[in-house]
């Protein structure tokens, strides 16, 4: 297990190293910004790549260092099937994000360091195996989408910065409560967290109140119905990097949460709550579709269908937490599934709005049109990941899905039926989006004078649309890592 | 003659602090103040030292009246630290005023007052080292001479005359019952209303010097009249020492009679919430910052809270000293730098971005967001809040964590995204290497949290 | 070496659909090649697979659920009749598209329908078969809107997509309803044990969407503004065609009850949409209602137990309406419009596309030795067999209504005077027809040997021979001569428009769900604006906090001021006192000589003194306590 390169530690600091050179570097050309971003970038995504090899079902590639021995508390990095698949999305998406940041002129340095920044958060929340790390980069991945907000969002920006910051940093005051209840009924007081997911500490009344604490903190992060009320707002003014790392990643944090804490930590409790997880997780999948269709401004329908999306996932866990079965299993496979399919594909929809909106200088649906002949190329990447994101088969949401509908149709087959039915609203809702605003005749006075997807667009934007059919095609080369940690969760084991 | 040597050695540091002090007066009658910064300096430095070295002994002296534990010892490394830096920051502002030695001298008795106070095993040591903090306190409110630093003194003063009696009258009462002024002589009472009636009159003292709710009215006023680096110091140094004195008298009060906890929780509620709402409407940095520190002195009683129930009470007492005397010091020293008022310090990321950065941190800590120092603090108080069973004060000082991010975004976000910084002050480099430190102590202190708890 | 067939036929056509997207140079040469090796795939496939034989291949997929592709007789013949109906049509197509615009778009569009259509034929699993179901459905949203710059070809794909989509959801539900019954992903073949009434519903939801049902048979109406060769291969051997397919898929475990719904919804649809044909005024507009008609006569045969005849039907049909569409297309280059009105007599005109036409027609109505006249038989045996007379009279009106819609539609075309029309590329697109009308014509004979083959069987008899003869003739007679009047009025137009109740989905659909999103949308605001007050009302909270700390500071500090003042007065008080003391104690002075008794150490009385002044300042301070409450 233990290799003697350390390279989750690589992978993880690698991004850190690129921005502290940047910053170092305050007063170097654009170029210079740019190759160190990409180069960080690049080499973390293979540090990612790499550490996909020699993964097995439990933890892998551990690493521990002391910290603070008083509290138990250790650097203690690990990945398993389901925490790599957030680490492999991460790297992924931040290399792209990254390319696509490459043109903007303004703030250049700051930008890319801080992105690599966020990487480096959004690495350490992924791969911490301790609650106190986990918590620490937790927190930073807030600090950091605040500046990436406020720094370079649009009109409004303050105000979504804000109320991004003070309801999320709610929602993880209430995680540090539940992870300090967790560590004081631990016996003997540990941050472990392999030692919490072996046995879980919390019982009766604590164990009750930890669960919702944790649920309250990932509802806000994911977010759920009613706790997605920052979303919109940031996802409107943040900029179109920025958004597609707060709806591929940061969002994720929330899910992966939910499995790696609510499930694994207080199972006993998730079960006899997830009744009601389930019922806000299906109502967010109608609402977030509805509230979707009624929006003019693309970016925000499209940030709505996130809460949509993430009501599936949490469907998911929540049906594994409820049936350790088979069907469990499948949920939680579906729903791990789900992070990542979320990711590249709503990644790649925030970007593509950013290169509209670069274009056609507006995001509002009725006043764009014919896109799709003006530019075919962005046109076409939109309709694909639009399609994709309806959960159209053969591409990348809809293996997701199929398992979480087939894990959950056991227990619950009326809550599936109304997920279906929001299939069909979220297939609405985009095929609306299509016909109005990429169908039919471009409007000439409109548009500016730009051309398709340049070079630097391309790189971004074809990896994510290459992986988008090969997930949906290949669901298993994914899927089989996460399937080989899912089913020997200890949770089954009751 | 042994015991008394001995006695002498455990208290060796606060000796040093008071020679220091001495012979800082002395440089000011040469008409020397380099030499009294110099001689608070290396005082210091040998109190600090010597504690550190002293770390994980644990002796009392005079009978049990002073302890040398882990708190007074941190206590001494702490305020001796933050008097260098004050120390620095003073010559930096007051420069060439007349008796700008005194200032030195006077920094040098309220330190050793403060780490009296902490370690305090007595109630004569109690009165003795509020008596001195406070009272220097004043001399070094007032110093500028002007209106409001005036004014302010005087606010400072009569509300420590006020509440230094009514604790002398209440630890009468003490002695009284117990018939020692030994605190650990309450033992064996059972006097119920006399120890809490006692209790409430230590803590109008005390709270008064930590500016806790509700004694601490003097706190905007008088820090917005006097020197900022002098402002810096009354919100660091009393501050911890009486809270550390606190702790000490916590330690040893029997529980069983009274549930002091439940008194102190209420206080801490009341203290975080009441200096964080009221912070959101301060214009100025520096009431901002005032309001901030009551809020901050209620998180202080969590820790208190848990000393006897966690073993995390102890530690993490000590370690939000060390993360708040680094953090608000840094904060003050940019402070005095950029001006009074929030209007000054927009802008600043496009002018002096690593100030603007260093500022951030120092505000980020307050609210207690990894992996800075305030967070390894928050993070152990709220722990020992809930394994004393105050769960519920966990979740206000949790969510007053949120309002108090609402607070300090006021300063962070004018800092970077307004554009209007004209204040083109000169490079100041002793406020440079003040800051710079405490941005180096906080996010270290963060990360290096073992060295602090063992 | 069938495991290499079986990929070429998948395969040939996704990589021309990629190619296609990827190089954007909407040439046709990439996507003809596709469709000829998926055809040689399926050739070669069919004829290295015996009967018997069927060899299953798992790869990739899901954890412990691997995709599996079946090849076997019935696959292969599936595949191969799709892949030889789309070779006809694209090479029509190539001639239709020549002067049409969207060929970018066009080509790589049909390209993946076709690849679509090929994985759900092979698909073993309920996966694959969901995702060439759906993928279908995104080919024919594409292909609908080719031309989306024209309105109706937006709302027509849009419609076309939304309503299979709804309806696919039965297909999800279904296809999770059996995975957990029999616990695998891949489709069951025959089992003992069958799958539930609700189960069965939910697949029969599917396919009413995707064969255009009653009530989803207005899809197909709007699909008509796409291209012709859209229309052709979507009405004939895939889209619609794969509702059927999905049946027989599912037949063996399919339980009792089901049948009869099936049936019923068959029954209902055969007729409803035959009149909706008989009344129709355009030539695409008949044929797409008769393709849901002809759809309602394999779901009877179904529901009557006799999935051979339904099968037999459906490559029947397959080879007929594309046959159909084609030469409505020639008459559409040439008119510009398929309208009745406008094509009228143009048969005169383009005389080989109106014979072979005209043969497809008679192949539909079931004119021997027609292919149309060999499954049409089976089915009407198959409903009298079943003994449900409702089956039974469907069947016979459905042929009737057939024979009539054909009937108008040819007279339409052969009687009036109609322009020599100008069609570039025409060669090409008989080419494409010559194919198919020879299958049509030949097609018929193989029918039944082919249906065993596989393991079903065509029910024959002479009734039914008779019965489908008679109705067949009666309704050509009866079409020759029908005029709009013999209905009523306002039935044609009901009729005609697809039976549009109450607005039809705009009204009944689409706009109460626009409603409930703005609703929602607004309860979103409405949270929205709650938090924000939330967080006024603890800035105000908080302000009102601050106004007491000031207002108590200040308070206090007047009190202090009073204080100073009071002091300060009363030094001058004291000034004054001393004064007057001082004169007081001079004259004392003077007195003290008398008053020495007076002063004279006796401390009791002095202390007297004290108390009672002490007592004096008591009762003042009480008195000023009680001023104050």
């Amino acid at each position: 297990m233990n290799t003697s390169l350390p390279l989750l530690s690589l992978t993880l600091f690698l991004p850190l190293v690129g921005a502290f050179i940047i910053l170092l570097l305050r007063h170097s050309t654009s170029k210079v910004v740019n190759t160190v971003a990409i180069v960080s970038a690049t080499l973390s995504l293979l540090g990612a790549i790499g550490i996909g090899f020699g993964l097995d079902s439990g933890f892998s590639h551990v690493e521990e260092l002391q910290w603070i021995p008083a509290l138990d508390a250790a650097y203690r990095l690990g990945v398993d099937g389901i925490s790599y698949t957030a680490v492999l999305l991460s790297t992924i998406l931040f290399f792209c994000t990254i390319i696509y940041s490459t043109k903007k002129k303004e703030k250049l340095g700051a930008k890319m360091a801080l992105f690599l920044l966020l990487e480096t958060a959004c690495l350490g929340v992924f791969m911490s195996l301790d609650l106190l790390l986990f918590y620490i980069f937790f927190e930073i991945t807030l600090v950091g989408m605040y500046f990436v907000i406020a720094g370079w969002g649009h009109e409004n920006r303050k105000k979504a910065a804000i109320m991004f910051f003070i309801y999320t940093l709610i929602g993880s005051l209430f995680l540090l409560l539940a992870f300090l209840s967790l560590y004081i009924f631990s016996e003997p007081r540990t941050f472990d967290m392999r030692e919490l997911i072996a046995n879980p500490p919390l019982s009766g009344m604590v164990a009750t109140l930890t669960f919702w604490a944790l649920f309250l903190a990932f509802a806000i992060k994911t977010p759920l119905f009613p706790f997605h009320s920052w979303l919109p707002l940031a996802h409107t003014e943040a900029p179109a990097s920025g958004s597609a790392i707060l709806a591929g990643i940061l969002l994720k944090l929330g899910a992966y949460g939910f499995i790696r804490f609510a499930l694994q930590m207080t199972p006993d409790a998730f079960k006899e709550y997830a009744w009601i997880v389930m019922i806000v997780a299906v109502f967010s999948v109608v609402y977030g579709a509805l509230v979707a269709m009624a929006q003019t401004d693309i970016k925000r329908m499209v940030a709505y269908t996130s809460i949509n999306h993430m009501g599936y996932l949490v469907f998911g866990v929540a049906v594994a937490a409820m049936i350790p079965s088979t069907s469990g299993i499948h949920a939680l496979d579906g729903a791990t599934l789900q992070m990542f399919s979320h990711g590249i594909v709503t990644g790649l929809l925030f970007l593509l709005i950013g290169a509209i909106q670069e274009r056609a200088t507006t995001r509002e649906i009725p006043a764009l049109r014919g896109l799709l002949k003006a530019y075919p190329i962005l046109g076409g990447f939109f309709v694909l990941a639009a399609f994709a994101s309806l959960g159209l088969p053969g591409l990348a949401h809809f293996p997701a899905e199929f398992q979480i509908f087939l894990g959950g149709f056991e227990i619950y087959p009326w809550a599936v039926a109304i997920m279906l039915l929001g299939l069909v609203l979220t297939s609405a809702l985009y095929i609306r989006a299509i016909q109005r605003s990429f169908m039919g005749t471009p409007d000439k006075s409109f548009l500016v004078k730009l051309k398709d997807l340049d070079a630097r667009e391309l790189c971004a934007f074809i990896p994510l649309v290459i992986l988008i059919i090969a997930i949906g095609v290949f669901p298993n080369l994914i899927l089989d890592s996460i399937h080989q940690s899912v089913k020997y969760l200890s949770i089954w084991e009751k | 003659m042994g015991k008394m040597s001995e006695d002498l050695l455990t208290i060796l540091p606060q000796i040093i602090l008071l020679l220091t002090a001495m012979s800082a007066l002395v440089f000011e009658m040469l008409r020397k103040p380099l030499g009294s910064l110099y001689t608070l300096i290396i005082g210091m430095l040998g109190a600090l030292g010597l504690s550190i070295y002293r770390l994980g002994t644990v002796k009392t002296a005079f009978s049990g009246t002073f302890r040398s534990d882990e708190l007074s010892q941190w206590a001494v490394i702490i305020l001796s630290g933050a008097a260098i830096f004050i120390g620095l920051l003073v010559r930096q502002e007051l420069k060439g005023t007349d008796r700008e030695g005194t200032v030195y001298s006077l920094l040098a008795f309220s330190t050793l007052g403060s780490t009296l106070l902490a370690g305090s095993g007595d109630m004569m040591f109690l009165v003795l080292g509020v008596l001195i903090s406070s009272l220097t306190g004043f001399a070094l409110a007032a110093y500028p001479k002007t209106d409001s630093a005036t004014e302010g003194a005087v606010k400072y003063f009569v509300y420590g005359s006020v509440t230094g009696a009514i604790m002398l009258f209440g630890l009468t009462y003490w002695a009284g019952i117990s018939g020692s002024t030994l605190l650990s002589a309450s033992e064996n009472t059972n006097q119920p209303f006399l120890m809490l009636f006692g209790f409430g009159a230590l803590i109008a003292g005390l709270g008064y010097a930590a500016s806790l709710f509700p004694f601490h009215f003097w706190t905007p006023d008088t820090f917005e009249g006097a020197p900022v680096s002098i402002a810096a110091f009354l919100s660091v140094t009393p501050k911890i020492g009486a809270f550390f004195a606190l702790a000490q008298v916590m330690k040893i009060l029997p529980q069983h009679i009274v549930d002091y906890n439940l008194i102190l929780a209420i206080l801490a509620a009341f203290s975080m919430t009441y200096g964080n709402v009221v912070a959101l409407w301060q214009n100025s940095l520096i009431r901002l910052l005032a309001y901030s520190t009551i809020a901050q002195a209620g998180f202080f009683l969590l820790g208190i809270i848990g000393i006897n129930h966690s073993d995390l009470g102890i530690s993490s007492l000590i370690m939000f000293g060390f993360a708040y005397a680094a953090m608000n010091i840094g904060a003050f020293a940019i402070v005095q730098q950029v001006g009074k008022k929030i209007s000054h310090i927009s802008g600043l990321a496009y002018k002096k971005p690593f100030m603007a950065v260093a500022m951030t941190v120092f505000l980020l800590s307050l609210v207690g967001i990894p992996p800075l120092a305030g967070f390894a603090g928050k993070f152990l108080l709220f722990s020992s809040a809930i394994d004393s069973g105050y769960t519920w004060l966990a979740v206000v000082g949790i969510l007053n964590s949120a309002i108090s991010l609402a607070v300090y975004l006021r300063i962070i976000s004018p800092m970077f995204f307004k554009k209007q910084f004209e204040n083109e002050s000169s490079n100041q480099y002793l406020i440079q290497m003040v800051y710079i430190s405490c941005f180096i102590l906080t996010i270290g202190a963060g990360i290096a949290v073992q060295v602090i708890i063992v | 070496m069938s495991e290499l067939f079986l990929w070429i036929l998948i395969l040939a056509p996704i990589g021309a659909a990629l190619f296609g997207y990827i190089f954007r140079n909407g040439s046709s040469l990439p996507h003809l090649i596709g469709v000829s090796a998926s055809l040689l795939g399926s050739l070669f496939l069919f004829l290295n697979i015996s009967q018997s034989f069927s060899q299953k291949i798992e790869f990739g997929g899901l954890a412990d659920f691997p995709f599996v592709v079946v090849a076997n007789y019935q696959n292969a013949l599936l595949a191969l009749v799709v892949s030889v109906v789309a070779l006809a049509i694209f090479i029509y197509a190539k001639g239709y598209m020549e002067a049409e615009k969207g060929k970018r778009w066009f080509w790589p569009a049909m390209s993946l329908f076709l690849a679509a259509m090929q994985v759900l034929v092979m698909a073993g699993d309920w996966f694959l078969f969901i995702t060439g179901w759906e993928l279908m459905g995104l080919a024919s949203f594409l292909l609908i809107g080719t031309w989306h710059e024209k309105k109706n070809a937006r709302l027509g794909s849009v419609k076309a997509f939304m309503l299979t989509r709804f309806a696919d959801m039965g297909l999800y539900a279904g296809a999770f309803l059996t995975i957990i019954t029999y616990n695998q992903l891949a489709v069951p073949f025959s089992v003992t044990q069958e799958i539930s009434v609700l189960a069965a519903s939910c697949f029969l939801l599917a396919v009413m969407g995707k064969s255009a049902q009653l009530p989803f048979q207005s899809w197909l109406s709007g699909a008509m503004a796409g291209p012709t060769p859209v229309s052709a291969l979507l009405h004939s051997a895939t889209m619609v065609g794969a509702g059927a397919l999905l049946l027989f898929k599912i037949y063996p475990i399919l339980p009792e009850e089901a049948l009869l719904y099936i049936g019923i919804i068959g029954c209902l649809t055969i007729i409803l949409t035959g009149l909706t044909a008989i009344t129709s005024k355009d030539l695409k507009q008949m044929l797409a209602a008769s393709t849901s008609s002809q759809l309602g006569f394999m779901l009877l045969a179904i529901g009557a137990g006799f999935p051979g005849a339904a099968f037999a039907h459906w490559l029947a049909h397959a080879f007929m309406k594309s046959t159909l569409f084609l030469g409505a297309g020639v008459f559409q280059q040439g008119y510009e419009s398929t309208q009745y009105k406008k094509i009228a007599g143009s048969g005169k005109q383009l005389k080989v596309t109106h014979y072979t036409f005209i043969i497809a027609a008679l192949a539909l109505t079931g004119i021997p030795p027609l292919i149309g006249y060999w499954s049409k038989d089976g089915i009407l045996e198959a409903s009298l067999i079943s003994g449900n007379w409702f089956f039974v009279v469907s069947g016979v009106l459905g042929a009737f209504f057939t024979a009539s819609y054909v009937s108008i539609a040819v007279r339409w075309l052969w009687k009036g005077k109609a322009e020599k029309p100008s069609i570039s590329k025409k060669n090409l697109m008989l080419t494409g027809i010559f194919i198919l009308i020879i299958l049509v014509i030949a097609g018929g004979f193989g029918l039944e040997p082919i249906v065993k083959k596989i393991g079903y069987s065509i029910p024959k008899g002479k009734w039914s021979m008779v019965l489908g003869l008679v109705a067949a003739l009666f309704g050509l007679l009866t079409g020759w001569f029908y005029r709009e009047n013999w209905l009523p009025g306002t039935f044609t137009k009901f009729s005609r428009e697809n039976y549009t109740l109450a607005g039809g989905y705009q009204n009944l659909v689409v706009n109460p769900t626009l409603k409930t999103a703005n609703f929602f949308q607004h309860i979103d605001a409405f949270i929205l604006e709650y938090i924000e007050k939330i967080g006024y009302f603890g800035l105000n909270l908080s302000q009102t906090i601050f106004k007491a700390d000031r207002n108590v500071k200040t308070a206090v500090w007047e009190i202090g001021n009073s204080g100073i003042w009071l002091s300060s007065f009363s030094q001058i008080f004291d000034l004054k006192i001393l004064i007057s003391i001082k004169t007081i104690a001079s004259s004392i002075k003077e007195s003290g000589y008398y008053g020495k008794k007076w002063q004279s150490g006796l401390v009791h009385k002095e202390l007297a003194i004290t108390i009672i002044s002490l007592l004096i300042l008591i009762f003042i301070l009480i008195i000023s306590l009680i001023e104050l409450l």
